[in-house]
């Protein structure tokens, strides 16, 4: 019992980093990326890759931080412009488009069968393996955390929020608009990047169909049930998430009447029923006559 | 306490008789908390069977389960390795490493087993395998890739699968053996693939033969036309498909709708009934290549009967699930121990080739109380593991579809690295 | 040169594939405004229930469009439910629903039928070939009825009360509005048409492959990029688009493994979105 607590809140320090990101970009900014998924893809792969090449592992997170930013900065650049709606066609396509080229590039990462024997942070005297992964990876969520609360705080947090409300009196007033959204998409890529660093140490291996939409989906939810904009709400947003999710996979020993795919289905559908249901929360308006 | 079923089969049947006879069992058990301490060593032995029971996988995850218990059922009623039972705990590996990973993890720290039998596809093995290690755990696998001989180098896994390379050569040899020349091969792109085709070319250049083209598609693809086209292009004498179950279904429709028709050899584990009803007319002639059993063996027989399948049934993974388990429980007894290092050479010692032939557990410890070395025969083969715990020598059989039916056309047998 | 005929037929059908559901996407894009990523989810939707309908030995002909009527209605059901709390609220929060409902259509499908592969009960047949092109049965009665469908389609939007109505919205709501169009109504059709349209195109792609809950969501990318190319809103433009689609990534082959279809089809979606927002192809409805 004790043991599936630890891993539900692992993978809430996980997704953290990753909703934590996604609040930078849209929260803050209001960058909709429906393709974080990517970024945490790439952090995961980088860390996977620089490690079997022999790097020390927080070596190998640093890495893993700047290639995911770097990957940011790059679908940041070529679309400045773009509408919300096609922002979030381009997103959802780069996240696929990613996970097929890992799927494809055997070369590169293995192809469909992935990278295996990933290895963990060396355990904190004292604590079981378990354990002290979660206090790693709580001790850097909070740093992330920290980072996040100071950049909304600093001057360039209200330019960003500035940017959500209103993109074109920001620009008027001579603040390189472009630089900021580029900015604010690079740190929420690269902090993706390190959840997918801390997720490929986890399970110490990952595989392609491991970065589907889901992962996506799952950031989503977390940041439109926090209030959008604060650190702090993403964060319990995730472990809301988390809850609801990786707790309900430990009901498979309990429950019989449906298979372990069924099982994994329903989740999957209270996932999307979840985010519906928060969006229309969110969103719903008076009805049009 | 009183009605925990594991505390009875701990205890063992005298000592519970002479609890009940003392009048207090519940009382004694209530009062004895050195019990649960004492069960960590004497008590059951826990093995996790983490099979492919939905997936790809799904059929023959199945019927590898159930030869895991047929094996389970006689290791018990012999008494068990040291005197201990063991216990199978089963979790469904969904024919993905991911869910496999979760599983592994839940098998060692949940369940806390000494060894994790079953692991069927490929990159499901090279998944679960470095966790295992890193646990000093044993393993068994039914995977075929190459790529995981390099991971057996640490030790702690064993295959009752014959390596692709073997599977790759076989291909050539039935071939050459036929007076084909000309092949054409399509590929999953997979890295078991990757080694098998060129272990087939080697061999089948070897023999004369020349490889017109290599297509590689991934699982996914909505249509296979322009793949098979490309393979009957050059008008070879077979065409080979290395892939699994959905994607050559889905070739062998698309060469069907095409209007082509030819000689197809794929492996035997993408063969299932389900194949052959999807594929209709599109599967008749399929010639499959697929790891031999020891048909005639008492081992496969028990096997077998205890399955309860018709003669025409073929239990090749089944077999090696079997003998898994058998290997397990011989060497935990040769060894006198369930530490993963002491078992790595434990399982090599009794897989033979040297020793006195058992064919069963109950027949291997007979020996091995006597003081004498065994040489496991099981229901898939002689089985005889290499430095890295692969088997040294493997025999196939080829069948074909024939009206829907499942039909040995022949056989390859001893082949080697 | 066989070859080339091969490509050609093959393009020709996934053209078919992609018609009807890229037209549903541009059709919702054009009245509704919002990009709805659960077509593909009603694609895989609508082919399994054919099934459903099949196992009660209907023939796939029938099963398909009653299939296809039954997601119309699961796609207004939950347009009704869920979508219309949200209509004056921007092109966000439909896009953020279309993509929950995306997760929880094709977790239900998995939930209902499995993940094994199925297929429809029709048997396989040999080809025609007709001057080196070589097309199944099943695949000449698959494209007949797309283009059968697609007429109607056309001619429905040209023709008919309700067409006028939606090609009103489409080009100025308030005007529309003004001019007595009912929103509600045209929103409401144009949901349960969409449905219709992505059932058929997720039967005819069954038909062609086999059944498994990811059928709809592996053409998501191709689907989209057919639907920009064809200028989001216009129906014959998707149509064009397909057709060009089809022929781009089929004779890519030629230069492109395989595996990299999907790819193409997203850089192309990226290439068309980052030049020329309002699509290639300027057609009207």
């Amino acid at each position: 019992m004790v043991a599936y607590l630890v891993a539900i809140l692992i993978f809430a320090m996980i997704y953290g980093f990753v909703a934590l990101g996604l609040n930078i970009q849209w929260g803050l900014t209001g960058l909709i990326n429906l393709g974080q998924v990517a970024f945490f893809a790439i952090g995961a792969y980088a860390f996977a890759l620089a490690t079997h090449a022999g790097m020390p592992l927080l070596a190998a997170l640093v890495l893993a931080t700047l290639v995911s930013g770097a990957f940011g900065g790059a679908v940041a650049l070529f679309t400045p412009r773009l509408r919300e709606d096609y922002l979030a066609i381009v997103t959802l396509g780069f996240s696929e488009f990613i996970r097929l080229i890992f799927l494809n590039e055997k070369w590169l990462a293995g192809g469909p069968d992935g990278i295996a024997a990933i290895p963990r942070p060396p355990t904190i005297p004292g604590l079981d393996t378990e354990t002290s992964f979660l206090v790693v990876s709580a001790a850097l969520v909070g740093l992330a955390f920290w980072f996040s609360q100071r950049l909304a705080r600093f001057p360039i947090g209200r330019t960003l929020r500035a940017i959500r409300e209103d993109e074109t009196v920001v620009a008027s007033v001579g603040k390189p608009t472009l630089a900021y959204k580029s900015q604010a998409f690079i740190l929420g890529a690269a902090l993706a990047g390190i959840g997918g660093a801390f997720f490929a140490s986890y399970l110490t291996y990952i595989s392609p169909d491991m970065f589907g939409p889901n992962v996506s989906i799952y950031v989503l939810a977390a940041v439109l049930l926090g209030t959008q904009g604060s650190s702090l709400g993403t964060l319990a947003g995730t472990a809301v998430v988390a809850a609801l999710l990786e707790g309900t996979r430990l009901l498979k020993d309990y429950i019989t009447i449906v298979d372990g795919v069924q099982l994994a289905a329903l989740r999957l559908m209270a996932l999307g029923l979840a985010l519906m249901v928060i969006v229309v929360i969110r969103y719903r308006t008076t009805r049009s006559p | 306490m009183k009605r925990d079923p594991e505390n009875r089969s701990i205890l063992g049947s005298i000592s519970r008789r002479a609890l009940l006879a003392g009048g207090a069992g519940a009382l004694a058990a209530a009062a004895m908390p050195g019990i649960g301490a004492v069960r960590a060593d004497e008590g059951e032995i826990v093995v996790g069977a983490l099979m492919p029971l939905s997936g790809a996988g799904g059929s023959f995850g199945q019927e590898m389960l159930a030869s895991a218990k047929a094996a389970l059922a006689e290791i018990n009623d012999a008494g068990g390795p040291n005197g201990r039972k063991i216990k199978l705990v089963e979790e469904n590996d969904e024919t993905s490493p991911e869910a496999a990973v979760r599983g592994a993890r839940k098998l060692i720290e949940v369940d806390k087993v000494t060894a994790i039998i079953g692991t069927w596809a490929s990159s499901v093995t090279l998944a679960v395998a470095p966790i295992v290690q890193a646990n000093k755990l044993i393993q068994f696998s039914t995977s075929g890739a190459s790529r995981i001989t390099e991971i057996q180098k640490k030790g702690h896994l064993f295959r009752t699968e014959p390596d692709d390379l073997l599977f790759g050569k076989a291909y050539a040899e039935y071939a050459a053996g036929q007076g084909w020349k000309r092949a054409a091969v399509l590929g999953l792109n997979v890295p078991f693939t990757a080694m098998t085709v060129e272990a087939f070319r080697q061999r089948f250049v070897e023999r004369g033969g020349k490889v017109t083209s290599f297509t590689t598609y991934n699982e996914d693809q909505t249509t296979f036309r322009s793949e098979v086209t490309r393979a009957f292009a050059d008008k070879p004498d077979f065409i080979h498909i290395s892939g699994y179950e959905p994607d050559i279904t889905a070739i062998l429709k698309a060469a069907y709708q095409l209007g082509l028709s030819g000689r197809f050899i794929v492996p035997g584990f993408a063969v299932s009934p389900d194949l052959i009803k999807n594929a209709g007319p599109a599967a008749e002639g399929l010639l499959l290549v697929e790891e031999g059993v020891a048909e005639d063996s008492p081992a496969y027989q028990r096997l077998a009967k205890a399955l309860g399948g018709g003669s025409d049934h073929y239990y090749s993974f089944g077999a090696q699930a079997y003998d898994q388990l058998n290997l397990l429980a011989l060497a935990i007894e040769a060894a006198k121990s369930v530490d993963g290092t002491v078992l790595t050479d434990a399982v090599k010692k009794v897989s033979g080739p040297e020793g006195t032939k058992v064919t069963s557990f109950a027949e291997g410890i007979k020996v091995l109380r006597q003081g004498g070395q065994v040489n496991y025969e099981g229901a898939s083969g002689s089985i005889d593991f290499d430095a890295n715990g692969n088997i040294v020598k493997a025999n196939f059989r080829v069948a074909q579809v024939k009206d829907g039916k499942v039909v040995p056309v022949g056989k390859i047998t001893d082949v080697v690295f | 040169m066989f070859e080339l005929q091969i490509y050609f037929v093959s393009a020709l059908v996934s053209a078919a594939i992609w018609t009807l559901p890229a037209a549903a996407i541009s059709l919702i894009y054009g009245v509704l405004r919002y990009p709805n990523f659960a077509i593909t989810e009603f694609m895989t939707l609508g082919a399994y229930l054919a099934l459903f309908l099949c196992g009660f030995s209907f023939p796939l002909w029938f099963a398909a469009p009653l299939a296809a009527v039954l997601t119309g209605f699961v796609a207004l059901a939950f347009d009704q439910t869920l979508f219309r709390s949200v209509r004056r609220a921007g092109a966000l929060p439909p896009v953020l629903l279309s993509l929950g409902l995306m997760l929880f259509l094709q977790n239900a499908v998995r939930f209902l039928w499995g993940n094994d592969v199925l297929q429809y009960p029709i048997p396989l047949s040999r080809p025609f070939v007709i001057a080196g092109f070589v097309i199944t049965p099943t695949q000449a009665i698959m494209i007949v009825s797309v283009l059968v469908i697609l007429l109607l389609s056309i001619v429905g939007l040209r023709m008919t009360a309700f067409g006028r109505a939606v090609r009103a919205t489409s080009t100025n709501p308030e005007l529309a509005v003004v001019t007595g169009v009912r929103p509600e109504i045209v929103y409401g059709g144009v949901i349960f048409i969409s449905g219709f349209l992505a059932a058929i195109g997720g039967v005819a792609l069954a038909t062609e492959t086999t059944l498994t809950p990811l059928l709809g969501w592996r053409v998501l990318i191709p689907l989209f990029a057919v639907a920009i190319l064809g200028g989001l809103g216009s129906v014959i433009g998707a149509a064009y688009a397909a057709l060009l689609l089809g022929l781009v990534s089929e004779f890519s082959l030629l230069v492109l493994p395989a595996t990299y279809k999907t790819a193409l089809a997203f850089l192309v979606l990226a290439a068309v979105l980052l030049v020329r927002p309002t699509g290639l192809i300027r057609a009207g409805d």
